[in-house]
């Protein structure tokens, strides 16, 4: 078996995303949604319903009157909102921890899942990307392909590097190179196997070459693209490989985006960043965040 | 906002490691003290240390100008170049450091891979720092700015060494 086939293979062995992530996504999707339904959806697990009440009440949102009821705090967030923080915290059991392979401590990954997402919805509503839907849920898993090669494939980051550096290569063409997959292909084969869309495995698949993306759904590539770099680049968890990936011009020109609104939306990531951050480190840890992961 | 953690005269401590968050300043006077700052990338770090004062400082700045949102400068001006340094020379002269000791290292402003970089923002961070100071006649006495590496970077209040740590390799300014 050559190295791409059992990297791979391993994606089976990571656990699945929780059932109620795949739900809620679809029914959201529909064009009546009827708050009890959703509310009811939550509350079937216990663990996420005391930490979606949890997350509502936190002093970030500052209500004046407390939230005792998942359709109460529906009401008040949005849906949007809502399966964010779900989605949130069915990943961060995954991410929120060291990442061997890549050099990162438990909050690396996670501060640069949240910060790549929060740009890319930015980015999205600044520009008013026609994508925007799709931006938070692609941005927050764009790395998902290295918690599967730094922690459960468990790669030697030591060739990877030797490489890089004596080639002169990007970091996702030096793992190509040495293991015949990068980590952005090994995202989006993990996110086809937990049953998100298309479009979306596919935006992150061509993360570092947006280019490369089928044209219909380059946008949201180009978005994650950008949005990556950018978290990089402001020093939004990164790890050994640094800066160490190519921007592609082209895509900040097709989305339209300058540096005027890179910066702006810059200094909004890294206030809301950090609200997100202490937000999600009031949820109780243990029992995976309450959320229910099931094993394949 | 000022940050000023121990005051000249005071009794020392053991040492403390003391972490400056992205768009955020730190200033001791304790001679036990490192501060730290991680995950420079097109991000600038500057410390200043003035050896007769006793006073060291560190920023890490995010952005070059602070025009882009004045409202965010008000809340975080450590988040810009042109507002956090000038609050942070501003701390330093109060706290009782003088321009003309004052040794300033720089560290950081890094870029993705590639020619075609867009936005440049390492660049440009870089070329608003090194124009500020100047502005102020403060000169850079060392620096490691550029490439693609993330840095971290210490300031031991000890002796005043500056240090990088980038790709596992530590080595003084």
């Amino acid at each position: 078996m050559s190295e791409r086939e059992n990297i791979l293979a391993r994606i089976e062995t990571v656990p699945s995303l929780p059932s109620v992530v795949i739900k809620l996504r679809q029914y959201l999707n529909e064009p009546d949604v009827n708050f009890d339904t959703l509310a009811r959806m939550i509350e079937y697990d216990p663990g996420l319903t005391a930490n979606v009440l949890q997350l509502s009440n936190s002093a970030y949102f500052g209500w004046s009157k407390s939230i005792s009821t998942v359709k109460e705090s529906i009401v008040r967030l949005g849906t949007n909102r809502i399966f964010q923080m779900v989605l949130c915290m069915s990943v961060a059991p995954l991410v929120r921890k060291p990442i061997k392979g890549y050099d990162m401590d438990s909050e690396g990954l996670w501060r640069h899942s949240i910060s790549t997402a929060i740009c890319a919805e930015l980015v999205a509503a600044e520009l008013q990307l026609t994508c925007g839907g799709e931006a938070f849920t692609a941005g927050l898993l764009h790395d998902m392909g290295k918690i599967v090669l730094g922690t459960f494939v468990d790669i030697d980051d030591g060739p990877i590097k030797e490489v890089m550096l004596s080639d002169q290569l990007a970091f996702n063409e030096a793992e190509q190179m040495v293991l015949g997959i990068d980590h952005a292909e090994v995202a989006a084969a993990l996110l086809r196997a937990w049953n998100l869309p298309d479009h979306v495995a596919e935006a992150v698949r061509w993360h570092h070459q947006p280019s490369l993306a089928p044209e219909n759904q380059r946008e949201l590539a180009d978005l994650v693209h950008v949005s990556d770099i950018l978290c990089l680049d402001f020093g939004f968890g990164g790890g050994v490989d640094g800066l160490s990936y190519r921007l592609d011009r082209s895509a900040g020109e097709r989305l339209g985006l300058g540096v005027g609104v890179a910066e702006k939306v810059g200094a909004q990531v890294m206030i809301a960043v950090n609200e997100l951050d202490s937000m999600f480190s009031t949820v109780r840890e243990g029992e995976g965040n309450g959320v229910q992961h099931s094993s394949r | 906002m000022t940050q000023v953690l121990d005051r000249p005269g005071q009794i020392l401590r053991s040492k403390r490691s003391i972490c400056v968050d992205i768009s955020d300043m730190k200033m001791t006077c304790n001679r036990e003290d490192v501060i730290v700052t991680y995950s420079l990338g097109s991000c600038v770090g500057l410390t200043l240390f003035d050896p007769l004062a006793g006073i060291g400082a560190m920023i890490h700045c995010m952005l070059p100008m602070s025009k882009i949102d004045p409202e965010k400068a008000r809340l975080k001006p450590y988040m810009f170049v042109d507002t956090g340094v000038a609050a942070m020379l501003n701390d330093m002269y109060q706290a009782g450091a003088k321009r003309q000791n004052l040794i300033a290292k720089v560290a950081g402003a890094g870029s993705p891979l590639g020619r075609e970089e867009t936005f440049r923002i390492g660049q440009r961070n870089y070329t608003i720092l090194r124009k500020f100071l100047w502005k102020n006649n403060i000169l850079i006495a060392k620096e490691d700015v550029g490439g693609s590496k993330a840095r971290t970077l210490y300031l031991h209040m000890a002796d005043g060494r500056t240090t990088v740590k980038s790709e596992g390799q530590e080595v003084e300014l």
